[in-house]
C-alpha cells in the first residue's frame, strides 16, 4: 500500500436548517486503499458522500484532491475528479446489454456513420470482464442478470468509462448473498491492484474487518477516530460508534403478564425463516436489524401487506388470519407505514379527512356519516396532539412533516387500537416533533396498548423499547429484555452479519 | 383575510363563473337563446348525457375511467326496445339487470388483474359495440308506441319533463352518496392514494368495482330514458357518448387523476358543453367544427387539471 494521499477533507461543515449534519469533519483517503466508514444513521456518512459527489455544497472547510484544493459544487466537477458513487438504486439501463451499458456514450463506431461496431464492443467488454474475473455474458440484457451482477457492471462502468479514481459504495452488500459478497470483494481487490481507492460504507463489521485497510467511525457529524488494519477491534469500533456521551436510560423492569399478540412459524419467501415472537400488554417491542434483515417485510406481513409462506398469529388467545389490512384493522391492530407521503397521507385532502378514515370505517361504521361527530373527533385529536394547522379543513400538504405525522398518529389513536405497528415513526421529522411522538408512544403503552416498533435509528429503539428482537438475514439473532436493552447490545447483535 | 377567502371561493368556482358569464353573454347578444323554450330544450337535450356523466364522475373520482359507456348505451338501448316489445316493465328492468353484469365485468377485470382501466374499457367498448351490431345485424328496431313506457321520455310533471326529473333525482342521489356516506368517502380515499387507502382498511378493489357498476347503471337509466322518448333503437345511438361524458366531467373540474370532484361540478360541465354547442348551432357553425371545439375544450381542461394538481407533488 502506498501512503500518498489522494483525498483530504479538512474541517468540513455542512449545516441544514435546524441541524448540523457535518461538524468540522476530517477524513483522508490514500491511493489504492479501501477505507471503510461506519456510524449510526444520521452520523453524517451519507452527507459527506453527497458533499463529495457534488449533490450538496459544503458550508465551510476545505477539500484537497492530490494535494490541490478543490471546490466540488456540482456533480460534473466531482466526476471530472474521478469520484464515482455506486448507488443503491442502480443507474443502469435495463433494456440494454451489459456491453452497451459499460460503453454507454462511447460505443465503438462502425464503418458507416451512425452504426456501431458490435464485434469490437463485445470483444472489448469480454476482455474487461475477464480482467476483473467476472463471468457475465457481455450480450446479456441487464434485466436477465442478478442485482449483484448489475452492481458489478456499474462498478466496471465507473472504472472504465468515467476514469474513476475513487469509488464510493454505500451498503453494497445489503441485498447480496454470501457468494456474491465474496465476488464483490474480489472485484474490490482488483480495484486496489489498479490503485483505485474505495470508500466503503457499511454496518456489517465482519465485512469491514475482511476487506478494509482502514476504518473511520463517524458520530454526530464528526470523525471519532480512524483505525488501521492492525488495530481493528470490534469492541473499540462499537464504543466509538456509540460514544461515551450517550447515557443508557434507566430501564425499569417491565411487568409481563398477559400475552396480547403471538406469532409462530412465520416464514416469508427469501426473507424470513420460521420467526416467532410474543408481545405483552402495554409492552413496547423493538425490532432491530440492518437493511435486508427482513424486518420491513416481517411487519408488512403481520399487517397483511406482504404474502407469507406460513404464518400463525394469535391475538388475545385466539387464532386469527390476516389476509388484508382490513382484517387487522377490524381486530384493533393498526399500522403506521414508513413512507409518509406514499403510504400514509392523502396529500390532496384536508387535515380532517386525513385524521378520520380509520375511525370512520371501523368505529363510526354508519352508512351516513354524522358530520358533526366526525368534526368533534378530529378537533379533539388536533387539540390532544397539538397539531399546528390553521384549521381542520386545511390541506394536509401545507403542514410540516412533524405535524403531518401527528395527524397520522391521530388517525391511529382515534380507533383506540390494542396493537400498533409503527414502522420508523419519526423518519424525516424535526427534533421537537420527535420528542412529542416519543411521549405519545410511551403514554399509549402505559395505558395498555402494545406496540411493535421499528426504527432506522438504534438509539431510538433503545430509548423506547422494553424488549428488542434483533434480526439478521431473516433470522432472530438476539433478544434483549429490560436492562439488557442497550444501544451497544443491539449494534453488536445487528452487525454480526 | 376575507378578501382572500372570497378570492379562494372564486377560484374554486371557476367553472360555475364561466358558465354564468357564458349564459349571460349569449342571452344578451342572441335573442333566440333567451327564450324559456330554449332552456327547457337544453335540459331535455342534456338529461341523457348528464345521467351518464354523473355515473362517470364516481368512476373518475375513484381514479379510473370508463370508456365503454357509449357502446354500452347502444346495447342497452337495443335491449330496452326489444324487451319493451314483450312488456313495458321488462323494457326497464332488463337493461338495468344487464348493466349490473356489464359493470361487474369492467370493474372486476380492472381491479382483480390490476390493469389500466382506460385499456380495459377501450376493449369492452369494442366488445359491446360489436355485440350491439350483431344483435340486430345493424338495422334499426322499433318498440310498441303509445304504452305507458313512453311516459318516461315524453310525459311532464308540472311542466317539467319526467326524464329531467329522473335525472335530477339520480344526480341528487349520487351527490348524497359522495358527500354524506362512508362509501362515497371511500371512493375519494381510493382515488387519492390507493396504497394509503388499503392501509386504513379499505378494500379498494370492491370500491372501484362498485364505481363501474354505478357507471353502467347510470348508462342503463339513460338508455331507458332515451328508448322511452324515441321508441326506437339502433346499434350506434351511443357512439361518442364516452367522449362527451368525459369532457363534461373534466371541464366541470373533476380531476382525472382521481380523488377530487363532485356531481355538481359535472352538471356544470355538462351545461357548459351544451351551451357552447347550442351557440355554435345557433350561429350555423358546421358540425365538424363543433367537434374541433369540443376537442380543444377537453385539452384545455386537462392541462388546467394537471397544473392545479402540481401543487401536491413537491
Amino acid at each position: 500500500m502506498t501512503s500518498d494521499l489522494l483525498l483530504e477533507i479538512k474541517k468540513v461543515t455542512k449545516v441544514f436548517p435546524g441541524t448540523v449534519a457535518l461538524d468540522e469533519i476530517n477524513f483522508e483517503l490514500r491511493k489504492g486503499e479501501v477505507h471503510a466508514i461506519v456510524g449510526e444513521n444520521g452520523a453524517g456518512k451519507s452527507t459527506l458522500m453527497k458533499v463529495l459527489s457534488g449533490a450538496y455544497t459544503k458550508t465551510s472547510g476545505q477539500i484537497f484532491f492530490q494535494g490541490r484544493e478543490v471546490e466540488i459544487d456540482e456533480v460534473e466537477m466531482s466526476q471530472s475528479l474521478g469520484i464515482n458513487m455506486i448507488y443503491q438504486e442502480l443507474e443502469n439501463i435495463p433494456k440494454l446489454t451489459v456491453a452497451e451499458n459499460i460503453f454507454l456514450g462511447r460505443l465503438p463506431k462502425g464503418k458507416l456513420p451512425g452504426f456501431v461496431n458490435f464485434p469490437e464492443l463485445y470483444g472489448e467488454t469480454k476482455k474487461i470482464l475477464d480482467d476483473f474475473k467476472i463471468e457475465i455474458n457481455p450480450r446479456a440484457k441487464l434485466t436477465s442478470i442478478t442485482t449483484a451482477e448489475q452492481q458489478f457492471v456499474e462498478i466496471i462502468k465507473a472504472v472504465t468509462a468515467k476514469n474513476a479514481q475513487i469509488i464510493i459504495m454505500d451498503e453494497p452488500t445489503s441485498s447480496l448473498t454470501k457468494q456474491e459478497t465474496d465476488k464483490l470483494f474480489s472485484i474490490i481487490e482488483e480495484l486496489k491492484k489498479k490503485h483505485i481507492s474505495v470508500i466503503y460504507i457499511s454496518h456489517r463489521l465482519d465485512e469491514i474487518v475482511d476487506i478494509a485497510d482502514r476504518v473511520s467511525v463517524f458520530r454526530d457529524g464528526k470523525n471519532r477516530g480512524t483505525l488501521d488494519r492492525e488495530n481493528f477491534d470490534r469492541d473499540k469500533i462499537v464504543t466509538l460508534m456509540i460514544g461515551h456521551a450517550i447515557e443508557e436510560t434507566e430501564k425499569k423492569k417491565f411487568q409481563r403478564r398477559h400475552v396480547v399478540f403471538e406469532v409462530r412459524n412465520l416464514s416469508i419467501r427469501n426473507r424470513i425463516e420460521k420467526f416467532e415472537m410474543k408481545l405483552y400488554e402495554g409492552e413496547i417491542l423493538g425490532i432491530a436489524g440492518l437493511m435486508g434483515s427482513g424486518k420491513d417485510e416481517l411487519v408488512k406481513c403481520l399487517f397483511g401487506l406482504w404474502p407469507a409462506i406460513s404464518k400463525e398469529i394469535y391475538f388475545e388467545d385466539e387464532k386469527i388470519t390476516i389476509k388484508h389490512p382490513v382484517d387487522a384493522v377490524n381486530l384493533g391492530i393498526v399500522y403506521l407505514p414508513e413512507e409518509r407521503k406514499l403510504q400514509s397521507l392523502f396529500l390532496s385532502m384536508s387535515v380532517k379527512h386525513n385524521i378520520s378514515p380509520l375511525w370512520l370505517f371501523n368505529r363510526h361504521k354508519r352508512f351516513f356519516i354524522r358530520g358533526r361527530v366526525e368534526t368533534e373527533i378530529v378537533d379533539t385529536y388536533i387539540k390532544r396532539l397539538a397539531i399546528k394547522t390553521p384549521s381542520a379543513l386545511e390541506a394536509i400538504v401545507g403542514l410540516s412533516g412533524g405535524n403531518q405525522q401527528k395527524a397520522i398518529f391521530s388517525r391511529l389513536l382515534a380507533v383506540e387500537p390494542k396493537l400498533m405497528i409503527l414502522n420508523d415513526p419519526t423518519r424525516g421529522i424535526d427534533v421537537g416533533s420527535k420528542e412529542e411522538i416519543h411521549r405519545i408512544i410511551r403514554e399509549l403503552a402505559s395505558r395498555g396498548t402494545s406496540i411493535l416498533f421499528l426504527s432506522s435509528e438504534i438509539p431510538e429503539i433503545n430509548k423506547l423499547a422494553n424488549r428488542v428482537v434483533v434480526l439478521s438475514k431473516g433470522e432472530t439473532c438476539g433478544e434483549f429484555t429490560d436492562d439488557e436493552v442497550t444501544t451497544k447490545n443491539i449494534i453488536v447483535a445487528a452487525t454480526r452479519a | 383575510m376575507t378578501k382572500e377567502k372570497i378570492l379562494n371561493l372564486l377560484k374554486d368556482q371557476t367553472q360555475l363563473i364561466i358558465l354564468i358569464l357564458l349564459a349571460l353573454g349569449i342571452s344578451l347578444t342572441t335573442p333566440e337563446f333567451h327564450t324559456v323554450n330554449n332552456f327547457v330544450n337544453l335540459l331535455k337535450q342534456v338529461s341523457v348525457i348528464a345521467t351518464i356523466s354523473c355515473g362517470m364522475t364516481l368512476v373518475v373520482i375513484g381514479g379510473c375511467l370508463d370508456l365503454s359507456v357509449g357502446s354500452v348505451f347502444s346495447l342497452l338501448n337495443l335491449i330496452s326496445i326489444t324487451a319493451q316489445q314483450k312488456s313495458d316493465i321488462l323494457g326497464i328492468a332488463l337493461p338495468i339487470c344487464i348493466a349490473i353484469f356489464i359493470g361487474l365485468f369492467n370493474g372486476l377485470i380492472v381491479t382483480v388483474f390490476n390493469v389500466n382501466s382506460i385499456i380495459v374499457t377501450l376493449g369492452s367498448l369494442s366488445v359491446f359495440s360489436g355485440l350491439a351490431l350483431l344483435y340486430t345485424g345493424g338495422s334499426i328496431i322499433f318498440g310498441i308506441p303509445d304504452t305507458w313506457f313512453a311516459v318516461i321520455g315524453k310525459g311532464k310533471l308540472a311542466g317539467v319533463p319526467i326524464h329531467v326529473i329522473i335525472f335530477i333525482f339520480i344526480a341528487a342521489f349520487y351527490q348524497i352518496i359522495l358527500m354524506k356516506t362512508s362509501f362515497g368517502r371511500k371512493i375519494f380515499y381510493v382515488g387519492t392514494n390507493h396504497e394509503s387507502a388499503r392501509i386504513v382498511g379499505i378494500r379498494s378493489t370492491l370500491v372501484r368495482t362498485m364505481t363501474f357498476v354505478i357507471s353502467s347503471l347510470s348508462v342503463a337509466a339513460a338508455a331507458v330514458m332515451f328508448s322511452s322518448r324515441m321508441i326506437t333503437a339502433s346499434p350506434v345511438t351511443g357512439v361518442g357518448f364516452e367522449f362527451d361524458a368525459i369532457t363534461a366531467v373534466v371541464i366541470g373540474g373533476t380531476s382525472l387523476q382521481g380523488g377530487r370532484g363532485s356531481i355538481i361540478k359535472t352538471i356544470i360541465g355538462v351545461l357548459m358543453l351544451a351551451v357552447i354547442i347550442n351557440v355554435l348551432t345557433l350561429y350555423n357553425v358546421p358540425f365538424a367544427f363543433q367537434n374541433v371545439a369540443k376537442g380543444m375544450l377537453i385539452i384545455v381542461a386537462i392541462i388546467s387539471d394537471v397544473r392545479s394538481r402540481g401543487r401536491f407533488e413537491k
